[in-house]
């Protein structure tokens, strides 16, 4: 039993794929963590579907996909989307949802015209942004950091898990008081507008990372899972970070297991496992509020 | 009606037509709900409904994939609600966490089963459209437009004001229940000419446009039909110039275009006229200003000529921008140049028109010193204001209340507003 668990590890590809799952899943969870707390859940999808034309337009200036203009392009396009959101949403006086609703979706469709448009230049499939490829992204291009030859998505993983880490670290009680209680924040003095602004231009670089391994929409997934499963079952904000980077680890491994077994699209049961693990908190959280009603 | 269209391209468009229908009538209501993103929530819950069905009758029977999908998206609902009810989650984290874990279903039954036609559900393609995708389409569309407008009172006050709703004996749960399946239904009849990401699209977009151009939720169910027609038709249009050109996308940026267009030009609010009636307020503002600086030279003087200059001293401008603002009064017929054309000459209109002004300023200077007890050197700014503000009325009653003055509160003359004085 446990040989046969422990059997597709035993390759290599197997083990970087696990491992730069992890990242990835790492890297979205932190500061979607923060965007949970935040009520921004929605934002965020709304950034994972309009990076897409500055990934596009970086891949035209001239980029692969590790490319520091993509990555610039791509926050950019994020960040213009959120602008766009709150003129329709502010100036133009249109209900929130809505306006996202209007913004996402033209972004969206710029980026996909975009894709079509100039196919031959740009080396993305489609059906890649919508689900991404975990498989192919392990498997191809790899680079040397020092005298180790690892892939590059598992590079790109690290280096976006990193800065999600920094960012947390330095900007992490910024966005905490801003969400529980702006007033407060300003007072002691945080500017909460440009906390919220770096928190939804650190999403839309770590979503631009993470773009290739889990495609637009289940870059949603990420963001959101950990964080609400956190929110289930730690009360104060340090438990819940923790319990959502132990989500993000729990469903990298149990997601490999789940598309190793069942042979479906690994992006795809990361989520389905990060479900999982979700509906374990959630029953949990009903068991022990049953408990303190008793 | 399927014997007339015998090019893809007609069928196209009629599937334009009729998704701009369909999404124009549900997206009135799914706005005014605010279930915008609902609305894409549900676009992605169908999917694994999509794919079962898919796998269910592999000769794509439009009937057997609507159930499917529709029953996926009620399930979807189904799991929604129960983690707002039971968890302290908020509605956004709660729909993002069924949008995402549903479609991740319909991606792993996708990967696993590797269905046909599942793009055309993915990506959208009008194209593509079979006959008997095409009769669903009429079919769906025929029941929401036949739906909406019999049941369009109920729907409303269902919609806006539940409590009062039940008050009248409606049954708002059903209707609830009854407008979520249809928006299920054309979710997925939608999505098939579209792509299940930009559904949302064609139901949110024309309806925030016609929210630009009427109040009113009845006009504004016509226009968004028309808007939604008028955007899908051109997105089909232009995704026909060119083989390869994706049609959802091109849907929703003419979609985009359309609400854009609503929001510059729109009846109720548009922004262009909104702009211009801000500047022509300015221009009169403008204009009034001079007059009144007109004024104050020629109410003491004989022959009512004023320099160009010593117009710009009081001002305290430079005299070219004197001069400009001098033309504008000539170009309404208020004003002429003398022969010399470094001064100005105010015509009759011109005169009548200052001193109202005039007359408008010191009887609120008057007003305010007499009723409010302001010192006599602290109400020149806010008459300054007011002036551009008072209409004729005010002007009658506030000489009645201070009785007809002749002086303001500086001993200067306040015009009787005929144009007779300082001729």
């Amino acid at each position: 039993m446990i040989d046969e668990l422990l059997d597709p590890l035993r390759s290599q590809a197997n083990l970087w794929l696990v491992i730069t799952a992890f990242l990835v899943a790492l890297s979205c969870a932190l500061p979607g963590t923060y965007l949970v707390l935040r009520r921004m859940a929605l934002t965020g999808d709304a950034i994972t579907h309009s990076v897409l034309p500055g990934i596009v337009a970086g891949f035209l200036l001239g980029g692969g996909l590790d490319s520091p203009w993509l990555l610039a392009g791509a926050a950019l396009a994020g960040l213009a989307c959120v602008m766009l959101i709150e003129v329709i949403h502010q100036r133009l006086g249109v209900r929130e949802d809505a306006a996202t609703g209007i913004a996402f979706t033209t972004f969206f469709a710029l980026g996909v015209l975009g894709l079509r448009l100039f196919a031959s230049k740009v080396d993305l499939d489609p059906d890649c942004v919508l689900f991404g490829s975990l498989e192919t992204a392990v498997n191809g291009a790899r680079v040397s950091l020092g005298s180790f030859e690892v892939p590059l998505a598992f590079a790109s993983a690290a280096g976006a898990s990193l800065v999600a880490i920094a960012g947390s670290l330095v900007c992490g009680r910024a966005w905490t008081t801003g969400a529980f209680d702006p007033l407060h924040a300003r007072c002691i003095g945080f500017r909460d507008g440009y906390a919220r602004t770096l928190l939804l231009a650190l999403v839309a670089m770590i979503v631009t990372a993470a773009f290739q391994a889990v495609g637009a929409i289940l870059a949603v997934a990420l963001l959101i899972l950990p964080g609400a499963c956190g929110l289930l079952v730690a009360r104060r904000i340090p438990g819940v970070l923790l319990i959502a980077t132990l989500h993000a680890l729990l469903s990298a491994i149990g997601g490999f297991y789940l598309a190793w077994f069942a042979g479906i699209n690994a992006a795809a049961a990361i989520v389905l496992a990060g479900f999982g693990l979700l509906c374990l908190a959630w029953a949990w959280s009903l068991l022990s509020s049953g408990r303190k009603v008793a | 009606m399927m014997a007339l269209l015998e090019t893809t391209a007609e069928k196209a468009t009629l599937a334009a037509l009729l998704l701009g229908i369909s999404g124009g009538l549900t997206g009135v209501f799914v706005v005014s709900r605010r279930m915008a993103l609902t609305g894409d929530m549900l676009s992605h819950a169908v999917l694994p409904g999509v794919v079962a069905g898919l796998l269910w009758s592999p000769d794509r029977n439009p009937l057997v994939v609507l159930a499917c999908a529709v029953a996926a998206g009620l399930l979807g609902t189904g799991l929604l609600m129960a983690l707002m009810r039971t968890t302290k989650l908020k509605p956004d984290a709660a729909l993002g966490v069924v949008l995402s874990v549903f479609f991740a279903a319909g991606i792993a039954m996708i990967s696993k089963w590797k269905p046909g036609g599942v793009n055309a559900y993915l990506f959208g393609q009008a194209a593509a459209i079979s006959d008997a995708d095409l009769w669903m389409l009429a079919a769906t569309t025929g029941v929401i437009a036949l739906g909406t407008t019999l049941g369009f009172r109920v729907l409303t006050v269902a919609s806006f004001d539940p409590r009062h709703a039940r008050l009248l004996g409606i049954r708002v749960g059903w209707v609830d229940r009854i407008f979520f399946i249809v928006l299920a239904a054309s979710v997925v009849v939608a999505m098939q000419a579209v792509g299940v990401v930009l559904v949302s699209a064609l139901l949110v977009t024309p309806a925030v446009a016609a929210g630009r151009v009427t109040r009113d939720l009845a006009a504004q169910a016509c226009w968004a039909c028309g808007f939604g027609v008028i955007g899908s038709i051109a997105g089909v249009q232009l995704s026909l110039l060119k083989t390869g050109l994706p049609t959802g996308p091109l849907m929703a940026l003419s979609l985009a275009t359309v609400l854009a267009f609503a929001i510059l030009f729109g009846i109720r609010d548009g922004v262009v006229w909104r702009w211009f009636r801000a500047r022509r307020l300015k221009q009169r503002i403008d204009r009034e200003n001079v007059l009144k600086a007109v004024w104050s030279f020629i109410e003491d003087r004989e022959g009512g000529v004023v320099g160009l200059e010593e117009l710009a001293r009081k001002m305290r401008e430079n005299l070219e921008s004197v001069r400009t603002r001098g033309a504008r009064l000539v170009a309404e017929g208020e004003a002429e140049w003398t022969s010399s054309g470094s001064a100005l000459l105010l015509t009759v209109p011109g005169r009548r028109r200052a001193a109202e002004i005039v007359r408008k300023h010191r009887l609120w200077e008057l007003y305010l010193t007499r009723r409010a007890d302001y010192a006599p050197d602290h109400v020149h700014d806010d008459a300054d204001r007011a002036e551009h503000w008072i209409s004729e009325e005010n002007v009658r009653r506030l000489a009645e209340v201070l009785e007809n003055p002749e002086e303001d509160p500086h001993g200067r003359k306040i015009p009787r507003g005929t144009g007779e004085e300082g001729k």
